[in-house]
């Protein structure tokens, strides 16, 4: 019988909830304990049968009849006030003058007076908790790959195994500052495309190569695949130039990239302009990764 | 090894979606007047809001309905949005009402649509076929609660937080539902035992 705080672990782990310590805890009970690893395959199993579901097309037209429909409504503006409830402004004036007044009452008998901005405490918080990066691994000056080393997202995307060689891969990386690519993997149905397909299978696929050579019809081609991911990976410019570019090819088709590339660490990492800097100077943050994989070493060791 | 491969495969399931600043131009925009704003919208999140009404109701004609009704909804009642909050959230709270209606006036013998394209032979799409069929009907076995969870989280990557924004429920009660759900599901699916079997025996 699995106890519930093992069974709270598996699922955060599923659910991506977990602290770096709940973490680090699940894989010491992960690799001692048979029944918590049967545990996780049978949840990983279920997830994966679930979502092998998919994500569905929405029927054509959908946005030309709500369009249609409530081009009929016109709207109308109104001011808001709290949760959706619309009021109208005379009310809400009248409310904003009482509230000041009891603002001016609580400041007057208030001592010392509420502070706020405990979500920076609790930031600093959860990062120490994650595993500490030794003083001498930053190196003064470089504040690009210092930044982005000191984050919790350059810690998750050196712990996968796949994005870590992905990234030590430098032109990988010199492309992905250097193009479109970028915005690319941050779209929503590539993402979900890059999950579900097999996408070595469909870059050897001869329909798909054969679509890939003709760009200039690409988008009228990518429609005519049944596979709605494989439509929108092919109808996204970046992606279709990644996937004619042989060395792009060829780290898209390693096995785990495509997940890799599409999961929340990488998607995080993209979205933090210290790790967009960082990708551009791309001898330091090799060296910021020899000494992630040197810290991770040791602590591994103590 | 499987615990690794479980860390990293789960580790950071999730779907993302536009940022929250583009959407709230766009709702901006669609209060000014500007219908193609709200036509942007649309288009942004009809494939997700589409997949949740499919896995909710388990019939593409009533997921299609449920889906226009909700996006009609959401603009008729945009003036009450409440920029705090994520727009996705808010449609989503629309969504799931308006399936939970659907549900509530449908026939019980309404079939199931099976929305997968074939590809493979015959007899692995007939295969397929059967799978999905059988998770559809799992999903529709659990209880409007139960699947909502369920759908949010793994057919919309909506986070415990995110979950909870949207059913205006708290967090806790999230989990304990996606929780309670997939036990549910993995009995029905893979035939895991009931919890408590264990301590009854």
């Amino acid at each position: 019988m699995i106890r519930p705080e093992l069974e709270a672990l598996l699922q955060g782990a599923l659910d991506n909830t977990l602290t770096a310590e709940e973490r680090a805890e699940l894989a010491r009970i992960l690799s001692e304990s048979p029944e918590a690893r049967e545990r996780a395959a049978e949840l990983s199993a279920l997830a994966g049968l679930i979502e092998s579901l998919g994500p569905a097309d929405a029927p054509a037209g959908l946005v030309d009849h709500v369009l249609a429909q409530v081009s009929h409504h016109p709207q109308v503006r109104h001011v808001t006030f709290q949760r959706g409830v619309a009021v109208n402004k005379k009310i809400l004036f009248g409310l904003a003058a009482a509230a000041a007044i009891v603002l001016a009452v609580i400041t007057y008998n208030s001592n010392p007076p509420a502070t706020v901005g405990t979500e920076a405490t609790i930031g600093a918080a959860q990062r120490a908790q994650a595993p500490q990066i030794a003083a001498g691994d930053v190196k003064l000056g470089d504040t690009s790959t210092q930044d982005i080393l000191q984050t919790e997202t350059f810690d998750a995307i050196m712990r996968d195994e796949t994005l870590r060689n992905l990234l030590g891969d430098a032109e990988f990386r010199r492309k992905l500052a250097a193009s479109d690519l970028k915005a690319a993997l941050s779209d929503n149905d590539v993402r979900i495309a890059l999950r579900q397909v097999d996408l070595k299978a469909q870059l050897e696929d001869q329909a798909v190569k054969s679509a890939l050579r003709n760009s200039s019809e690409l988008a009228a081609n990518a429609k005519k695949f049944e596979d709605a991911n494989v439509r929108a990976l092919l109808s996204n410019q970046a992606m279709a130039a990644a996937f004619r570019d042989p060395h792009m090819r060829e780290v898209f088709m390693r096995p785990g990239a495509a997940r890799a590339l599409a999961g929340d660490a990488f998607y995080r990492a993209m979205a933090d302009n210290n790790f967009d800097a960082a990708m551009r100077n791309t001898a330091q943050f090799s060296e910021a990764m020899t000494r992630w994989a040197r810290s991770a070493r040791a602590a591994k060791q103590q | 090894m499987l615990g690794s491969d479980f860390l990293t495969n789960y580790f950071m399931r999730r779907v993302y979606f536009s940022s929250d600043s583009d959407d709230l131009a766009l709702v901006r925009q669609s209060l000014a007047g500007q219908t193609e704003a709200f036509g942007a919208l649309v288009t942004r999140y009809q494939r997700v809001m589409y997949t949740v009404a499919l896995r909710m109701l388990g019939n593409a004609e009533d997921a299609q309905d449920a889906t226009q009704d909700a996006f009609i909804k959401a603009y008729q009642r945009l003036a009450s949005f409440d920029p705090s909050y994520r727009f996705y959230s808010w449609m989503y709270r629309i969504l799931v009402n308006e399936c939970l209606n659907v549900n509530r006036d449908r026939r019980p013998d309404d079939p199931l649509d099976d929305d997968a394209a074939g590809g493979g032979t015959p007899f692995d799409d007939a295969l397929a076929a059967e799978r999905r069929d059988q998770i559809n009907m799992a999903l529709l076995q659990l209880s409007p609660e139960y699947r909502t969870v369920v759908v949010l989280r793994h057919f919309a990557g909506q986070s415990y937080g995110e979950i909870a924004e949207a059913l205006a429920i708290p967090e806790k009660t999230v989990k304990s539902r996606l929780y309670s759900a997939r036990q549910r599901l993995g009995e029905l699916l893979l035939g895991w035992r009931e919890r408590g079997k264990d301590e009854d025996r």
